[in-house]
């Protein structure tokens, strides 16, 4: 069995996932008044548990994606950059 | 070399990391802060549907009927001051927002929205105008409203109420063993009184009143009891002889200064300087506000809402006023790229909307935005 390795690939599937599930977790608050309870301190845990999920999404979606995503824009055409020159030294 | 690329990935994430989310997000708070009409008129028609459509007790689900009865009062009350506050920026709008300011007032003169403050009296706020005491909650934040439509509109049908809840306050305020007007049955709360001294000081400005002693007179007793001298903050609650009851928060005091500052605009930037020291953090680009100052270990409440690694969701949200009257527009851009972060806007078809602050978050936002600048001397 081969073994996983993680590549540029998978965190560019991951900051696509991240933006889809922003957008799922948003229209789930947008239809919900879930929110609402959160800021009077009254909720259950399934709601706290939700609401967690769609702070860290949003933080993910709105700080992390914008960053790896400039990231891999300097990361990936460097490396074939690199690799090609290493590898037709002339 | 072999690591070169990675390295230098590493550098332009971090980089990007502390631009381009606070630049994202707060790209709106450049016309925010100018009074930009357009899209102040995008928040205001999402608070007018809001107004439009009749909130319930249910819509407000605090599990304690004195708090929801609070919130959809604060929601009424917030709606019509952010409506008054735009229609005094740009007077073309008071034909057209007007009628949902009254509206607003109506809402806040009926039975089921004044419950919440009749129920904790065991008495009718408007009824006992002569002879009464406390209501400081109910009365001063109405009639900041009632003040600031008279200043829109000088002849309506409430300059009556205007006149007689002023008359009351004043009342209360001048016979009250610590300068505070109760909020419930032995609480006085240095926030509520806010409310009270601006709604005082509007009515002087709209009806040409001279209560500049009286309001010295209050300004040196409120300095006294309700500033905290260590932090310069707001104390959140004060006993009967004018000793600390509730330490001085951030929810407290920068709410506090969004009222003050038309009666005390010196005292209200003094108090705005105290959190900006006391309570105010950047990271990465975005604006937060702690509810105590640093090294305080109290947990949140009702008032400063959830309350995370110490920065209370309340009084940042509150401090975007301070951050617009003060003309600070460095604070003002990081709060509110975190009110955008923290509210998620979205454009729908009443207008924008931040989702995750539900009826009272929107409108405490939009009054909060729509803030009136200090008046240069």
């Amino acid at each position: 069995m081969k073994a996983f390795k993680f590549t540029p690939l998978h965190l560019f599937a991951q900051c696509i996932l991240v933006i889809l599930m922003h957008g799922i977790l948003l229209q789930i608050m947008v239809h919900s008044r879930i929110i609402e309870k959160l800021m009077s301190l009254n909720f259950s845990w399934w709601e706290l548990l939700l609401i967690m999920a769609f702070v860290i999404i949003r933080i993910a979606n709105y700080l992390m994606v914008p960053a790896t995503l400039a990231g891999l824009a300097v990361y990936l055409p460097l490396r074939y950059f690199l690799k090609k020159n290493s590898s037709n030294p002339l | 070399m072999k690591y070169f690329p990675i390295l230098l990935a590493g550098v332009v994430f971090l980089l990007c990391l502390c631009t381009i989310p606070a630049w994202w997000c707060g790209r709106h708070a450049q016309p925010w802060f100018q009074g930009d009409q357009m899209i102040q008129k995008q928040l205001a028609d999402a608070i007018v549907q809001q107004t439009n459509r009749e909130l319930a007790l249910s819509d407000f689900p605090t599990g304690e009927k004195l708090f929801a009865g609070e919130w959809m009062f604060g929601t009424y009350m917030m709606n019509g001051i952010g409506l008054c506050q735009m229609c005094i920026q740009h007077p073309e709008e008071i034909s057209t927002y007007s009628p949902v300011i009254e509206q607003c007032i109506r809402q806040l003169l009926s039975d089921r929205v004044r419950e919440f403050d009749t129920r904790s009296w065991h008495n009718n706020a408007l009824t006992s105008l002569e002879n009464g005491r406390g209501h400081a909650a109910y009365l001063g934040y109405f009639n900041v409203l009632l003040g600031l439509y008279r200043q829109i509109k000088p002849a309506n049908e409430f300059s009556l109420l205007n006149d007689q809840i002023t008359a009351a306050l004043i009342e209360r305020t001048t016979h009250s063993p610590n300068s505070l007007i109760e909020t419930y049955p032995n609480e006085w709360y240095a926030v509520d009184n806010c409310p009270v001294i601006a709604s005082i000081a509007i009515h002087g400005r709209v009806t040409n009143k001279d209560y500049s002693a009286l309001l010295q007179k209050i300004e040196d007793n409120f300095t006294k009891t309700c500033v905290d001298p260590k932090t310069g903050l707001l104390i959140q609650s004060i006993n009967a002889d004018g000793t600390e009851r509730v330490c001085a928060r951030g929810s407290g005091s920068s709410l506090g200064i969004f009222f003050l500052h038309y009666a005390y605009p010196e005292l209200g930037r003094n108090i705005y300087s105290a959190i900006k020291k006391e309570l105010a953090t950047n990271v990465i680009g975005f604006g937060l506000i702690r509810e105590y100052p640093r090294g305080s270990k109290i947990r949140g409440d009702i008032d400063s809402g959830p309350i995370l690694f110490g920065f209370g969701f309340s009084a940042t949200g509150f401090s975007i006023s301070g951050a617009r009257i003060y003309g600070d527009y460095t604070l003002f851009s990081r709060l509110y790229a975190c009110a955008y972060l923290s509210g998620a806007p979205i454009n729908t078809q009443k207008g924008i909307e931040f989702v995750t602050a539900g009826p009272l978050g929107n409108a405490i936002l939009f009054a909060m935005l729509t803030a009136p600048k200090e008046e240069k001397p």
